[in-house]
């Protein structure tokens, strides 16, 4: 006990000392040098870049693609949120990540640093997020890139048209995280044919090459490091929901996209952090289970959007007062990969036929666009070297396709310094460029 | 300064390090929370294409995320109105609020609700023999009624003296009670059994204490009246959460779930 004191101590004694050294916050590099605690940390204040509390935004609606079953009778309508600069200005559209909305605590400091720098700001949920499944999905089968584009750029279109005669515009870019930043670039292709925006400049941060791979790996996360794997998630939660309640405010609310259990690692103390029996960290389960609740909702909302059977019985009515505890167990027991080999791809080979399973995954993978990426100057890429969603040799492909157009920070994570002051002074750097 | 930031990585890997004990520690002496109900679930892991129907049989015994919920369609019910309630009227006019009233005087509204229920913390701490709390609250109460003028600013928090939020339900807790059935609550939200009829009493000592002499006072019902609204709106805009934004179709259940955890929390702390 005394000796996990002593090290907080330390440690905190040499925090002050650095701010003291550098008369002020230090201005120096992302400092967490464990991946899966970077990620599920995030940035600590001092190296976080300086936001605005708040900003004007707007939220509004869009009407949605199907009718809305009477289970997600609160989900009507497609929701998106657009922050309007007084002048002229140019426009990004800021794509969020797996499972996340618009509102989420990333998009939000994404589109604060966006506005400060002078942006109009158009925050779009994932295609993978309960309210756009429900309502802008048209196969209601999210994660095939391609018709994610399809589905985020009829959004992009519609949005635009909603405040085009508020907004004074001088050019649109495009920009997303983590698979928000492989839609951002699929999007992008598919405005060289389509033109509705001419989008000029790609921001990718952390970006999966495929999706596929990706999804294997945080699928292992929990199985490696939740003891009993799904079987123990249970478990695992509660110790982890007992450490977040110890400080709990309601003031911060409650979310259930994955900000929820970094949070809970956050308010742990360090002294409960770190590496477990059998090479077990606590941090890496987190984002198992977080990527396991966020893929159990995609999986349950796009099996009721679209009737596959896969979870829920065929022909089963809900009403708006249902019972759902045992869909929520099943649908947490599936892994995503499972649940690409069992539905999306035989949906997409019926869809597409003659194609086969390694074609329709390379198609969802940056390696399909790798003609529109390799020496487009439009496009920059950012990552970090510790990256936990890129398989072994991803990182170099990414190096090899971009050259001096992709940036690679030492530490982080995935994501775990997206609003960090290099991190936010590179992407307003790049998108400002040559204006 | 390159140099500097290693040492800096260093010294947190040696955190890390020493509190990998705790974590190993904690492996070994794993809460068997309902362990067998989750294992008999979870048997058939890995479902095949349409197989998941199995593992969604009506006839599974015990709900997944254990919790007593007898009154689910009752609970349900309540919540979605609440939903609707928060969005087209609660929030509205927590909005409205915050856009005519200045942040120190919002701030002064909180502290002032936050004082009146010093009584009930009192109280709660007194029966639950929690005697440094008890005095903690009492001289906060002295403190913050006094140079605090009449509770507006909370000098006693600058004084080291943190508030000691206990209620009824608590104290139930406290003394072996379980919670009972969960229960949403119009308005209020979350509860359950036991915690609705700690409100109760909270409420009866209150109104008995009656601390601001409004019993006697001829416009007792509007005084009353308005001061509730605004502790509501006073609530209301101190709470982050918002109905049905979760991003999950499971939130109901997730929500009662998390709920049940906290609640324990505070009553073990």
């Amino acid at each position: 006990m005394f000796k996990q004191l002593l090290a907080i101590g330390l440690w905190i004694a040499l925090c002050s000392a650095e701010v003291f050294a550098t008369g002020g916050k230090p201005n120096a590099e992302y400092p967490i040098e464990d991946r899966f605690a970077a990620t599920v940390i995030g940035t600590p204040k001092y190296y976080k870049a300086e936001l605005p509390a708040e900003i004007p935004v707007k939220e509004y609606t869009l009407p949605g693609l199907h009718p809305v079953p009477k289970l997600f009778w609160y989900s009507e309508d497609l929701r998106f949120s657009v922050a309007l600069q007084k002048g002229r200005a140019p426009l990004v559209f800021n794509i969020a990540g797996t499972g996340a909305g618009y509102k989420s605590m990333k998009m939000l400091a994404l589109q604060k640093a966006l506005y400060k720098a002078g942006f109009h700001v158009i925050n779009l949920s994932s295609p993978t997020y309960l309210n756009f499944i429900i309502n802008a999905s048209q196969s209601n089968l999210p994660g095939f890139l391609p018709e994610d584009a399809e589905d985020i750029y009829r959004v992009m279109e519609l949005a635009y048209q909603k405040i085009e005669a508020d907004a004074d515009v001088s050019e649109f870019h495009v920009m997303g995280y983590s698979l928000g930043a492989a839609h951002a670039a699929f999007v992008a292709q598919l405005d060289q044919s389509r033109k509705s925006f001419n989008l000029q400049k790609v921001y990718m941060i952390n970006p999966p090459v495929g999706l596929y791979n990706s999804v294997s790996i945080l699928d292992q996360l929990l199985d490696d490091n939740v003891k009993g794997g799904v079987e123990g998630v249970g478990i695992f939660l509660d110790k982890a929901l007992n450490r977040l309640a110890a400080s709990y405010d309601p003031k911060d609310g409650m979310h259930f996209d994955g900000d929820f259990l970094y949070n809970a690692y956050s308010s742990w103390d360090l002294s409960q952090r770190g590496i477990g029996p059998k090479g077990r960290s606590g941090a890496a389960a987190l984002i198992g289970t977080s990527f396991r609740m966020s893929s159990a909702n995609i999986v349950f909302a796009s099996d009721l959007m679209s009737n596959t059977g896969y979870i829920i019985p065929p022909g089963t009515g809900f009403g708006r007062r249902e019972r759902l505890d045992y869909y929520a167990k099943a649908s947490y027991a599936v892994r995503f990969t499972e649940y690409v080999d069992q539905v999306m791809i035989p949906y997409l080979q019926q869809k597409y036929p003659g194609k086969s399973r390694v074609e329709l995954l390379d198609e969802a993978s940056l390696h399909h666009i790798e003609d529109f990426l390799a020496g487009n100057k439009r496009v920059r890429v950012v990552t970090n070297r510790d990256e936990i969603i890129l398989a072994p040799g991803e990182l170099k492909y990414m190096e090899g396709l971009l050259g001096d157009r992709i940036k690679v920070f030492d530490h982080g994570g995935h994501c775990g310094n997206i609003d960090s002051k290099e991190s936010v002074a590179d992407m307003v750097a790049f998108l400002k460029g040559g204006q | 300064m390159n140099h500097k930031l290693r040492c800096y990585g260093a010294i947190l890997a040696i955190t890390l390090f020493f509190g990998t004990k705790s974590w190993a520690e904690e492996e070994k002496d794993d809460a068997q929370i309902n362990q067998e109900k989750l294992e008999g679930l979870m048997e058939e892991q890995a479902p095949e294409k349409y197989e998941v129907e199995r593992v969604v049989k009506p006839d599974v015994p015990e709900n997944a995320l254990l919790v007593y919920d007898p009154w689910e369609p009752m609970n349900r019910g309540i919540y979605n109105f609440n939903a609707r309630f928060d969005h087209a009227i609660f929030l509205p006019t927590v909005k409205g609020y915050r856009a005519i009233t200045p942040d120190i005087v919002e701030k002064g509204v909180s502290n002032f609700f936050s004082n009146l229920g010093e009584v009930n913390n009192f109280v709660n701490n007194l029966l639950q023999l929690r005697m440094k709390s008890s005095a903690i609250t009492l001289s906060r109460f002295v403190v913050n009624s006094s140079i605090g003028v009449a509770g507006l600013w909370d000098p006693a928090e600058k004084f080291g003296m943190h508030l000691q939020k206990e209620d009824f339900g608590q104290t139930l807790g406290c003394w072996g009670v379980g919670s009972g059935p969960y229960l949403v609550m119009p308005f209020f939200g979350p509860s359950s059994l036991r915690d609705v009829t700690g409100m109760g009493v909270d409420y009866v000592v209150d109104y008995n204490i009656d601390l601001l002499d409004m019993n006697d006072d001829t416009n007792k019902d509007g005084i009353r009246i308005g001061l509730t609204l605004l502790d509501a709106v006073d609530t209301r805009k101190n709470t982050g959460f918002r109905y049905y934004e979760t991003g999950s179709p499971f939130e109901y259940e997730l929500v009662r779930y998390t709920h049940g955890q906290l609640r324990n929390i505070q009553i073990e702390k």
